[in-house]
């Protein structure tokens, strides 16, 4: 290390020849010049939300199939190990009619799924609910989407219902996107898209509220989606896991990770999604057994107190 | 080889003390709310709109939150900034102090940039973080080259 000597006067001879203040105004300027110009940059362009489309954009096969085809391995390697990313289950409802759906001619245990696209944590949510459900049916004309960009979590990539079917020996699947994720200048929110049926409403007014659902602490998160109500056995409100896990992200990128059951976003979702599964099996009288009788689905079931 | 370190004037020990107190005073009240978003107050409607940013993907970097990593930063700044820090003749540390606060500079012109270009919201605390970063580069490039005989002397005080 170099020898250092104080003096104790600030006047000392010239090095280089430059006057003190150069550094201080090239600072300035640089600074300066670059803010002003991201503003001017910002000013000058269109807002992002202005340009999205509402069009809707189907998902591709191979994402699809990472999608609804995650390893059993996976499911049973993560259990409900989240360590990055804590996740909260359904909770149990008892006592409640059953809410089924005639498919074909037989009452199967129905489903609800109520949210809206602009929604971050509906965007978290979808992740783990169709993974469990693609273990009991198969979705179809599933849609790319991603939360909306105003919004906390902005920009959280997912998929949307709004188009989506779903079939299954074992459940019924029912979903609402109530917005989209474009913003209307109108109205200062986001443009509508899927009306609530008079049933759904019911639902929602009933039991997504403080007296059912567990988690509120207040009579101001009534209504909060994602809701999803498992045949009034289950009830699911918020997202079971922080949107914040997904950030930065894209669709190809967590699905292509779903295989890997060390990745922590991997293990937020597949916990989510086995804790949904074991409440889908208390629903199908745990069937199938290949997806019911599974070590995931196990310790899930542990985990949420199901026997 | 010799280098020498030049004393300061008391104004740019005392103004870069205090403006590091003031920047951790931000940093710990970001990372609180960083972990704890409900302990967030700030508008939320806008072009102000603190919890849009302090959530975005932008609020990491390389895995570890902003917050954290402005913390730590004033945390040693106010050890480099100290009058004790000020008074000792380590060139080094005096280099330290002005490479931390021009690397600091540049990763707030980032964080501005993901502000107005990403993620299209201003967060106030951070702003004032900024102002902090910014207001110590100016005070520590009108002092340290002189301190540190880059620059020929200048009446600083």
């Amino acid at each position: 290390m170099a020898n250092a000597t104080a003096s104790k006067k600030a006047q000392t001879p010239a090095k280089g020849g430059r006057p003190a203040g150069l550094f201080t105004w090239i600072a300035v300027g640089v600074v300066l010049v670059i803010v002003v110009g991201l503003v001017v940059i910002k000013m000058t362009s269109g807002s992002p939300a202005a340009k999205a489309s509402t069009t809707f954009e189907a998902v591709d096969a191979t994402t699809m199939s990472q999608l609804t085809s995650v390893p059993t391995s996976v499911f049973n390697t993560v259990g409900v190990t989240s360590p990055v990313a804590p996740i909260s289950g359904p909770s149990p409802l008892s006592g409640q009619p059953a809410l089924t759906k005639t498919v074909n001619g037989k009452a199967l245990p129905l489903i609800q799924y109520v949210g809206a696209e602009y929604c971050p944590y509906c965007a978290a949510e979808r992740w783990s609910t169709i993974i469990a459900l693609s273990r009991f049916g198969t979705f179809s004309n599933l849609g790319f989407a991603q939360s909306g960009a105003s919004d906390v979590y902005p920009s959280t990539k997912t998929f949307t219902f709004r188009q989506a079917t779903y079939t299954s020996p074992y459940v019924a699947f029912s979903a609402a996107e109530t917005f989209t994720s474009i913003p209307d200048p109108a109205t200062n929110f986001y443009f509508p898209l899927q009306k609530l049926t008079a049933a759904q409403t019911a639902l929602v007014k009933k039991y997504d509220t403080m007296q059912y659902i567990p988690t509120f602490t207040s009579t101001q998160e009534n209504g909060s989606i994602p809701f999803i109500d498992m045949a009034n056995k289950f009830l699911s409100a918020g997202a079971s896991f922080t949107p914040a896990t997904l950030a930065g992200l894209t669709q190809g990128q967590i699905a292509s990770a779903l295989s890997d059951p060390t990745n922590p976003v991997t293990q937020a979702i597949i916990a989510s999604a086995n804790e949904q599964s074991a409440a889908i099996c208390v629903l199908t009288n745990n069937k199938p057994a290949s997806v019911c009788s599974s070590a995931g689905v196990k310790a899930a079931k542990k985990a949420l107190n199901i026997k | 080889m010799s280098r020498t370190v030049e004393s300061v004037p008391r104004w740019a020990v005392v103004t870069t003390f205090v403006l590091s107190i003031i920047g951790l005073g931000f940093s710990i009240y970001l990372t609180i709310t960083h972990f704890q978003p409900h302990a967030l107050v700030c508008a939320d409607t806008g072009t102000i709109n603190c919890a849009k940013v302090t959530t975005s993907a932008q609020s990491y970097f390389l895995g570890i939150p902003v917050a954290i990593l402005g913390l730590f930063n004033f945390v040693v700044l106010l050890g480099l900034n100290s009058p004790w820090a000020w008074r000792a003749k380590n060139y080094w540390l005096h280099v330290a102090r002005f490479a931390l606060s021009v690397v600091g500079m540049g990763f707030v012109l980032w964080l501005i940039y993901a502000e107005i270009m990403i993620i299209g919201n201003i967060c106030l605390y951070c702003t004032g973080v900024h102002i902090v970063t910014f207001a110590l580069l100016i005070v520590l490039t009108r002092v340290t080259p002189t301190q540190l005989g880059w620059v020929a002397s200048a009446p600083l005080e």
